[in-house]
């Protein structure tokens, strides 16, 4: 299913937690509700749901305005961060849940509740209690609760946040290989720009309800519009830093460096820094370097020894240029 | 899609979850709160018919001219007084020796618990019945003593001690489960701290344990307060539905019971009970002054 | 110093059990004079044990009054009490936690400021209101006052409040109503809470006296209490039916108390604290 957001508000009391966002989403996509906490992506994702209603604006479903269809005939199954599984009820009583609620005959519900068990390997837990269930387990079975009505639209409110960091990377996997098999339209709410980089086909970035950028992960990457974009995403940080020092257009603009497009040259680099503080990471290095007036982080491989109060050359591989509001600005414009 | 239901009107929606308690709560608690306040002022009215020929505030005035009502204040704040900070001080010794227990805990729990939930009127009967003069097991156990024959039931100085052993009697079970949950709370790394910096078991007691329980024991004070103002149940099975030998356990309640219920003085019983309802909501007042200083 | 504290140890244990034994001692004698033959009730200085258990003092007690009857009123109206509570704070405890109305704070508040008036206040004028519907001596009158508690409302509500959001939301979307909610996912979620609300309403009005006092006049409308104290002061000094009596009442609370001890101890833990 097409989802369209044109022109949502959403208002409550003084605050405006949305403003003014519009949003195409095609058939079978997984785009990510990306942004720092009370960006109003939890909102956007409510309205679409159906849980909360758009101050103004339409949700637009395929062709159909579903703005007045309340959440349980949108067709929609969602998984919520802390699963929400009812811990009175099994597994399988979890699971078939939203088939009791559509009225479906019991030896329907638990049939087809069996066969998505089996499909998400949880055909051994069906009895079990969720309190009894690891966190990734739990997680499996409020995916499974989410599907079993074969809903037409899956959300994902920050489904990963509560487990361990390896846990994580194993069911973002997991995730976006079942959407890829079942072809489900999908909404991912996170605040972790890693998760929504690697799972994502687009990432729409907000900020204080208001929208960002809504571009491939690639592309919001390589060519954020904006110092918040830019920052947001990667890590490092990019580092910004005042024009004076480095280009020689006049206007009063900001460069974006990201760390790993530093490169530390033997001699003769374009700039000169000294080290004021190493740190050491599985496969990188981190170097703090003090550049004219600028502190900066630069993300270099293991092949050399640093230490703080070195002496290095650097080059710098691409950089971007903001305007004075943060806007970016194009090579072709300068 | 499927059915455009429109959300019915949220008002209406959460009237009828509250309907059932409403009606009940408006009947019987919000009319007559009213109405037992208006009472208070009738002085001539027909009960059968609900009319009110005469209102004013002879009623109150009759109450404070009564001895009677003067004796059951009396009776009651002695009551008061004494039963709540000894029945608290008593369920602290207990609770915290219970706490202390290895074995036996829930044991000891469980015991000193039964009287708060058996009924008043059986275990008042039995009470009377071990206060015997004659046959009571009471006096026949300070007999093994060399005490002598003690009037427990006729003698009127012995009453308001009898209720006040009675209440804490049946009160103790009900306050040393309160303590023992405040008791549990306590983080024991603030013992653990104290030990290291030297602190006695005596000062531990002094210097923590009562402080991080004062909440709790207000609380209680507070609550036992309200509840004691209130008593009748026991003087008026003990004593044979009497207020006691020579009104000794005369209660405000047992006045307004009195009033109401023998003599059919609706208006003088609903002025006494006004009153009780003054004290009683002072007792709240100060409850929510000292709720909210915790709070800051 | 190992001594020392063994020493401290047993003293605190051996206070304790003195102290078990004076409380429990009531209870006791209760039930040791409730069995004795009635020639050995009197005896000065009294006799711990009867010679023979007489059993046949709770058959007297039983036919000394219509026992059945107060038995079937005390049961009768105590289960309706209890349900009638819990279904009302249930469904007033959902609408103030989950449903959003015009005046749901100054009702709250207000609810809360009646709950401070104490009950022996409302008795005269809900005498009267019961006298003009016609219920005096019903068991109208002897439950339906009783069938909500303000302060069970607010108890319900601040359990409902801390189930997580998400699980309204989650039932929502899977096509579950408020009312189909609150029954399959709210209730069963908050029933430790609900059932130490429920069995310490069973248990007070089991015990109930003042109320069943006033509102009955006959016979056939008395409860257990009630009839005790009436027959308390008939029977005389038969203090061994008397006895035997007492403990009949006291008996099915005992023993819902030994069955359910923990939750019925939590359960004052929980509301007592709340309060």
């Amino acid at each position: 299913m097409k989802i369209r957001l044109e022109n949502i508000s959403k208002q409550y009391h003084e605050t405006l937690a949305v403003d003014d966002l519009t949003l195409h989403i095609g058939d079978g996509e997984l785009v990510s509700l990306l942004g720092p906490s009370g960006c109003g992506k939890s909102t956007t994702l409510a309205m679409i749901a159906g849980l909360e209603m758009p101050t103004s604006g339409r949700v637009i479903f395929d062709n159909d305005i579903v703005n007045d269809v309340p959440a349980e005939s949108r067709d929609i199954g969602m998984v919520f961060q802390n699963y929400a599984l009812y811990p009175h009820m099994t597994v399988l009583e979890n699971i078939m849940f939203p088939l009791k609620m559509r009225k479906i005959s019991k030896e329907q519900r638990i049939e087809k509740a069996m066969a998505i068990a089996r499909w998400m390997q949880l055909e051994d837990l069906v009895n079990r209690k969720p309190s009894k269930l690891s966190g990734g387990q739990q997680q499996r079975v409020a995916i499974a609760r989410a599907l079993v009505k074969e809903p037409k639209i899956l959300l994902l409110d920050e489904p990963l946040s509560n487990l361990d960091a390896r846990l994580r990377i194993e069911l973002r996997d997991e995730i976006r290989q079942l959407q890829k098999k079942l072809k489900i339209t999908t909404i991912f709410v996170t605040h972790d720009q890693e998760e929504a980089m690697s799972i994502s086909d687009k990432i729409l970035l907000m900020d204080k309800g208001v929208f960002q950028q809504y571009a491939s992960p690639k592309e919001m990457y390589e060519k954020p519009v904006n110092t918040f974009v830019a920052s947001f995403l990667g890590n490092p940080q990019m580092n910004l830093l005042p024009n004076d020092d480095f280009m020689d257009t006049k206007a009063k603009t900001t460069v974006g460096i990201r760390p790993e497009d530093f490169v530390v040259v033997p001699s003769k680099g374009s700039y000169q820094g000294q080290i004021t503080s190493v740190q050491t990471l599985g496969k990188e290095l981190y170097l703090g370097i003090q550049l004219h007036n600028e502190k900066v982080t630069a993300c270099v491989s293991w092949d050399h020894r640093y230490d703080v109060g070195d002496t290095i050359e650097l080059d710098i591989k691409k950089h971007h240029l903001f305007d004075a509001k943060g806007k970016r600005i194009d090579y072709e414009e300068i | 899609m499927k059915k455009y239901s429109r959300p019915i009107n949220t008002e209406l929606r959460a009237m009828a979850y509250l309907l059932p308690a409403l009606v009940i709560i408006g009947i019987f608690q919000f009319y007559p709160i009213f109405k037992s306040f208006a009472m208070g002022f009738y002085t001539k009215f027909d009960y059968l018919t609900d009319r009110v020929y005469e209102t004013g505030l002879g009623n109150f005035k009759y109450v404070f001219s009564d001895p009677d009502f003067y004796l059951a204040m009396k009776n009651t704040c002695i009551f008061v007084f004494f039963a709540v900070p000894l029945g608290i001080l008593i369920a602290l010794i207990l609770a915290v020796l219970i706490d202390r227990q290895r074995h036996l805990k829930s044991f000891f729990q469980s015991v000193y618990f039964l009287p708060f939930i058996t009924s008043t009127v059986s275990v008042s009967i039995v009470w009377s019945w071990m206060l015997n003069k004659d046959f009571g097991l009471v006096n026949a156990l300070l007999k093994l003593f060399g005490i002598p024959k003690v009037a427990w039931l006729t003698d009127p100085n012995m009453t308001l001690p009898i209720l006040i052993a009675f209440s804490v009697w049946k009160g103790l079970g009900y306050k040393i489960i309160l303590i023992l949950a405040a008791l549990q709370g306590i983080d024991t790394q603030y013992y653990a701290a104290a030990r290291i910096d030297g602190a006695k078991a005596w000062k531990q007691f002094l210097h923590i344990t009562i402080p991080l329980l004062k909440p709790c024991l207000t609380f209680l004070y507070i609550t036992s307060s309200i509840g004691a103002f209130k008593i009748f149940d026991e003087v008026y099975i003990m004593y044979a539905q009497q207020p006691g030998p020579l009104k000794s356990g005369l209660t405000i309640v047992y006045y307004i019971f009195n009033k109401f219920y023998r003599h059919w003085e609706f208006a003088i019983a609903a002025a006494a009970a006004f009153v009780l309802f003054l004290i009683i909501l002072l007792l709240t007042v100060i409850q929510f002054i000292i709720a909210d200083k915790k709070e800051r | 110093m190992k001594i020392r504290n063994r020493l401290k140890h047993s003293v605190s244990f051996i206070v304790l059990a003195i102290g078990a034994l004076v409380v429990a001692l009531p209870f006791i004698w209760m039930i040791l004079t409730a069995v004795k033959p009635s020639n050995e009730v009197l005896l000065m200085p009294p006799k711990w044990f009867p010679s023979t258990l007489v059993w046949e003092n709770f058959v007297t007690a039983y036919h000394a009054a219509p026992f059945k009857q107060y038995l079937a009123n005390s049961i009768f109206v105590s289960i309706c009490i209890t349900a009638g509570e819990i279904a009302t704070a249930i469904l007033a405890a959902f609408a103030f936690s989950h449903l959003k109305f015009r005046g749901k704070q100054a009702l709250f508040i207000g609810l809360i400021g009646t709950m401070m008036v104490p009950s022996e206040i409302l008795i005269i004028p809900n005498y009267m209101t019961l006298s003009h519907f016609g219920w005096i001596n019903s068991y109208k009158a002897l439950i339906l006052p009783w069938c909500t508690s303000i302060f069970s409302i607010f108890l319900l509500r601040q359990q409902f409040s801390t189930i997580p959001v998400a699980y309204y939301k989650a039932a929502r979307l899977d096509g579950c109503s408020d009312f189909q909610y609150l029954w399959t996912i709210l209730v069963p979620m908050s029933m430790p809470t609900i059932f130490s609300i429920g069995i310490l309403k069973f248990i007070n009005s089991w015990n109930a006296y003042l109320w069943p006092l006033i509102v009955t006049n006959t016979v056939e409308m008395r409860t257990l209490p009630v009839a005790l104290a009436v027959f308390s002061n008939e029977g005389g000094v038969h203090y061994n039916t008397l006895m035997a009596f007492s403990l009949m009442i006291i008996l099915p609370i005992f023993m819902l108390y030994l069955l359910l001890k923990q939750q019925i101890i939590k359960g004052v833990g929980r509301t007592g604290l709340k309060g």
